[in-house]
């Protein structure tokens, strides 16, 4: 089972570091991997979702991306990888990427995922309609950028973050978030939203 | 639209896309429910090499064929040997048919 640091039993799992959590998984401690999960299994969901927009497809590249965890646990190094998170932001961020560019637009609702508990009909359909309109112009500017901007709106990653993620320098990241904003205007543009009024 | 407009609109369309911890949970049960019995197999070095090195076993023959007759080409045998053989050819079939 998990030591906790200086054998105090009353120092929570949260005080635990991912390298820890890690080298208990590495021994097999299911409780160790599931509390590396609880602690970032909601946040990959979340990227996960909103580069996907398909609930189901979200959960099973996060059931994915943990069960490589499991397996490269024993062979997990902290002195030599990467931060564990980035390395998880990475696998999560490519493997949503790939299915965005597989399946292209997908209606949320279609997967039965209960997107607002509390939504008016009228908010509700503006908000299917900014959903459709950005995925669709997301969809059309170049993978990179795609991917910097979906670290940086959807992941809420500053430009040092993302670039750790995407093994890129700060200015390279910070360049494509400048063109990448740029691209989605002119992809919105193209479909008639020329202001924030357009979908709100 | 200008860049804080851009903000706005990718802010206020990524909101609607939280996961909620009921889901996370459920994630992560489905997680350990598909987890192999045993712990995960701690790999020793050997060990490691010679799962990389598999894939290469099927390609032993060929490549150790392959490379004989790399050494033959390389060494000139053949280029060699061959003109020797038909001398000898020619001074045998010559002398059948002189009988000298």
């Amino acid at each position: 089972m998990l030591e906790h640091r200086g054998g105090d039993p009353t120092i929570g799992i949260d005080a635990v570091g991912d390298d820890d959590l890690l080298r208990a998984v590495s021994r097999g401690d299911r409780g160790a991997f599931a509390a590396l999960m609880e602690r970032h299994a909601r946040a990959m969901l979340t990227l996960a979702t909103r580069v996907t927009r398909n609930v189901d497809e979200a959960d099973e590249i996060v059931q994915d991306a943990f069960l490589k965890v499991w397996k490269m646990a024993p062979r997990w190094q902290p002195d030599r990888e990467a931060k564990f998170t980035t390395w998880l932001y990475r696998v999560v961020l490519n493997a949503s990427l790939d299915v965005r560019r597989r399946s292209r637009y997908a209606p949320l609702e279609d997967a039965g995922d209960p997107v607002d508990a509390n939504p008016g009909g009228l908010d509700l359909a503006v908000a299917h309609q900014r959903d459709r309109l950005v995925a669709q112009a997301l969809d059309d500017i170049p993978s990179r950028q795609r991917a910097a901007l979906s670290l940086h709106y959807y992941a809420e990653m500053s430009a040092p973050q993302a670039a750790l993620i995407m093994e890129l320098t700060v200015p390279a990241v910070e360049s494509l978030l400048v063109r990448g904003k740029r691209a989605l205007r002119l992809a919105l543009a193209r479909r008639g939203i020329t202001g924030i009024g357009d979908v709100t | 639209m200008n860049d804080h407009d851009i903000d706005s609109l990718m802010y206020a369309d990524s909101a609607r896309f939280q996961a909620s911890a009921a889901r996370a949970d459920l994630v992560a049960a489905a997680v350990l429910a598909r987890l192999p019995r045993q712990a995960p197999p701690r790999r020793s070095f050997p060990a490691l090499c010679l799962s990389i090195l598999a894939p290469f076993t099927r390609l032993a023959v060929p490549m150790a064929a392959a490379a004989v007759l790399g050494i033959i080409v390389g060494h000139d045998l053949l280029a060699a040997q061959t003109p020797l053989r038909f001398a000898e050819m020619l001074t045998v079939a010559s002398t059948d048919m002189t009988g000298l």
